[in-house]
């Protein structure tokens, strides 16, 4: 308790210098929560984009089709009406749909742009995707009309409206060019920069009808009551179904997950270095403060203090130090992280360019307990390593010398 | 007497004989021989410009080398513009390899990407590097002729091919295709290739000068110019090899 007290003593002996000091370690703890919700706010949307337009939670293809760099209708399959129901059945009450999905060319007076052409089943879709209710404008695609859904940023390329027609041309499955003047029934909004911007999606039935695949699908979308048991799901729908390749949500998002991985890499070494550089300050602030305190260490010895105690003083100031760094730091980063979470961190500035995250208008910072801890934590441990030598120095200290000439 | 009789077995014998060749010369399929004589080679090296006009206004410039055997093997290497320079596509059957000089490195392309468009241009691939018979694959019938042109239309079933209807207008002297549409699913006008100028190589005439215009997309179309061009050479055993494409 003699300790603490003379501890947190000393530290308010030279408040100025004890607070410069820790400010510097403070700044480093607030980028650190703020890149940390910076990344866990991309990964919780990215998450949800992938899952809710792209992924659902596992999704089935024939064998070899993701091993391809521009996959083509020659991976397609029959997928009749009672396989899905069969799925349906064996996936515990999950919802199921087909999707056939191809490249091709919008066309919009002289504006000609390559996109992903997704056919879909309203009704079954919807259950699994929330693609088709995501809309900016405009109607949602049904199974007797032949119309077609575009994002909003390839209406902006194309130059097209609600109400307008485009061609779209298909190479169909065996290889002849099949055109459709298509009406624009509505613009999709999702946030998902490849269903704004490279994607058309038309009813399932003309997508069959322009790829001469009857029945023909190129995945089946399975979405379970809960993604914690997608893995389960997918080990078992491949056992029942193995003539198709299985793969959970997290396996396709393998890419971003690598890429999410490098990214936490890149940042723990910026964000280390700058935590060193302040526990370098804070190292130099112990040592000068041991030389400042030499004869009052001596005091202290003469007095019966141990070398350890003395030691103990030392390091305790430097936990303060840390901790007061550290908690002022996780304030002021949570506080840059809640106001950065009002708009968001836009990404406008990255115009159209893919920079592989499933986000398009704005990432928005979240903050998660497990940052804020590990901050602390590591605040408090570069504290106490920046101190540990200093204290070891001042528990070294001779007393005669240290009283007599003021050194250690 | 017997002279008049004479001459009029003369000039009937002559008629006769033009209207037996003209009659040949009326079906469909004569008419489609005749254009395949002139475009369909064994083997052919040629040097040819691409000029891409782009909607904006703007031009995109290529200058390549090409050889092809028949419709199995073809090599073509970009000599312009700088950026392009050295690349090369090899064909076999349905694989393509791209090489790359400046990253020095191989891509291979199968099947459907050999039908996609070079360098965003209204060609693809296989349209620059096509030498088989059309009567391979569809049947043909006279849509209209007037004293200098023949229309004919030809459709397939074999739903393999890029464009299942073309329509292609014959020049009667030369037996060249002065233009031609080709359609795809549902008979939709997709492109139309016109024939600006033509040349006789030895017994053949071959387009030298061609517009390909996409009817899809407003204001843009290709010019593809044969600057040269020689028939039936013997290549190498190994032109066609990935050595020859990665020299």
């Amino acid at each position: 308790m003699t300790a603490i007290r003379l501890a947190y003593r000393n530290l308010l002996r030279n408040k100025r210098r004890s607070i410069l000091t820790s400010l510097a370690l403070a700044i480093a703890m607030m980028m650190m929560v703020f890149a940390f919700g910076m990344l866990d706010g991309m990964e919780e949307q990215s998450i949800r984009n992938f899952i809710s337009y792209d992924y659902a939670h596992m999704k089935a293809y024939l064998p070899g089709y993701l091993e391809e760099d521009f996959p083509g209708l020659d991976h397609a399959f029959t997928v009749p009406e009672s396989l899905l129901t069969l799925i349906e059945k064996e996936s515990n009450g999950a919802t199921v749909t087909a999707r056939l999905e191809m490249s091709g060319v919008v066309i919009h007076g002289s504006e000609e742009t390559f996109v992903r052409v997704v056919g879909v089943d309203p009704k079954r879709d919807k259950e699994v995707f929330e693609t088709l209710e995501t809309l900016s404008g405009g109607v949602t695609l049904s199974d007797d009309k032949e119309v077609a859904l575009i994002g909003d940023r390839l209406a902006r390329d194309l130059k097209i409206d609600i109400g307008e027609m485009a061609t779209l041309m298909v190479r169909s499955a065996p290889g002849a060019l099949n055109p459709r003047m298509l009406p624009i029934a509505g613009i999709l909004r999702t946030g998902h920069p490849k269903v704004d911007q490279f994607s058309v999606y038309v009813p399932l039935s003309l997508a069959r009808e322009m790829a001469l695949l009857p029945d023909g699908a190129t995945e089946i979308a399975v979405l379970t009551k809960s993604k914690s048991t997608s893995p389960e799901v997918t080990a078992y729908l491949a056992k029942v179904l193995p003539e198709l390749e299985w793969h959970t949500w997290v396996a396709l998002a393998k890419d971003f997950y690598s890429m999410i991985r490098f990214k936490r890499y890149g940042q723990a070494v910026m964000l280390g270095i700058l935590a060193l550089m302040a526990a370098v300050g804070i190292a130099n602030t112990m040592v000068m403060s041991v030389h400042e305190r030499t004869r009052e260490i001596g005091a202290l010895r003469a007095l019966g203090f141990t070398p350890r105690l003395i030691s103990r003083i030392f390091m305790l100031e430097g936990t303060m130090l840390g901790l007061a760094a550290g908690i002022t730091g996780v304030i002021l980063g949570c506080i840059l992280t809640a106001w950065s979470a009002i708009d968001g961190w836009s990404m406008e500035r990255y115009g159209d360019m893919d920079i592989g995250v499933p986000i398009r208008d704005a990432i928005y910072p979240t903050i998660q307990p497990g940052s804020i801890a590990f901050s602390l934590v590591i605040a408090v441990l570069l504290a106490l390593f920046a101190s540990w030598g200093s204290a070891r120095m001042a528990g070294r200290g001779q007393v005669v010398r240290a009283l007599r000439e003021g050194k250690l | 007497m017997k002279t008049i009789l004479k001459n009029t077995i003369i000039v009937s014998s002559i008629l006769l004989i033009f209207l037996v060749t003209n009659i040949n010369a009326q079906t469909a399929e004569e008419w489609m021989d005749r254009v395949d004589k002139n475009l369909v080679y064994k083997t052919a090296e040629s040097v040819m410009k691409m000029t891409i006009h782009l909607p904006n206004g703007k031009e995109r410039v290529f200058r390549m080398s090409g050889k092809v055997q028949g419709d199995e093997y073809a090599l073509l290497e970009f000599l312009e513009p700088k950026r392009d320079k050295g690349t090369r596509y090899l064909k076999h059957d349905d694989n393509l390899w791209i090489y790359f000089p400046r990253v020095d490195r191989t891509m291979h392309i199968q099947g459907h990407m050999l039908r996609e468009s070079v360098q965003g241009g209204d060609l693809s691939f296989e349209d620059m590097t096509e030498s088989s018979a059309w009567q391979d694959k569809y049947t043909a019938e006279i849509k209209e002729e007037t004293d200098s042109t023949v229309t004919i239309r030809m459709v397939t079933d074999d739903m393999t091919v890029s464009y299942p209807f073309r329509e292609i207008l014959i020049d009667r002297r030369t037996s060249i295709p002065l233009k031609i549409i080709n359609s795809g699913v549902g008979e939709v006008s997709i492109k139309e290739i016109v024939t600006v100028e033509s040349k006789r190589f030895g017994k053949r005439y071959y387009p030298t000068v061609t517009d390909i215009r996409s009817l899809l997309v407003e204001n843009k179309w290709t010019r593809f110019e044969v600057e040269d061009i020689k028939f039936g050479m013997k290549f190498p055993s190994d032109m066609f090899s990935k050595e020859m494409l990665e020299r």
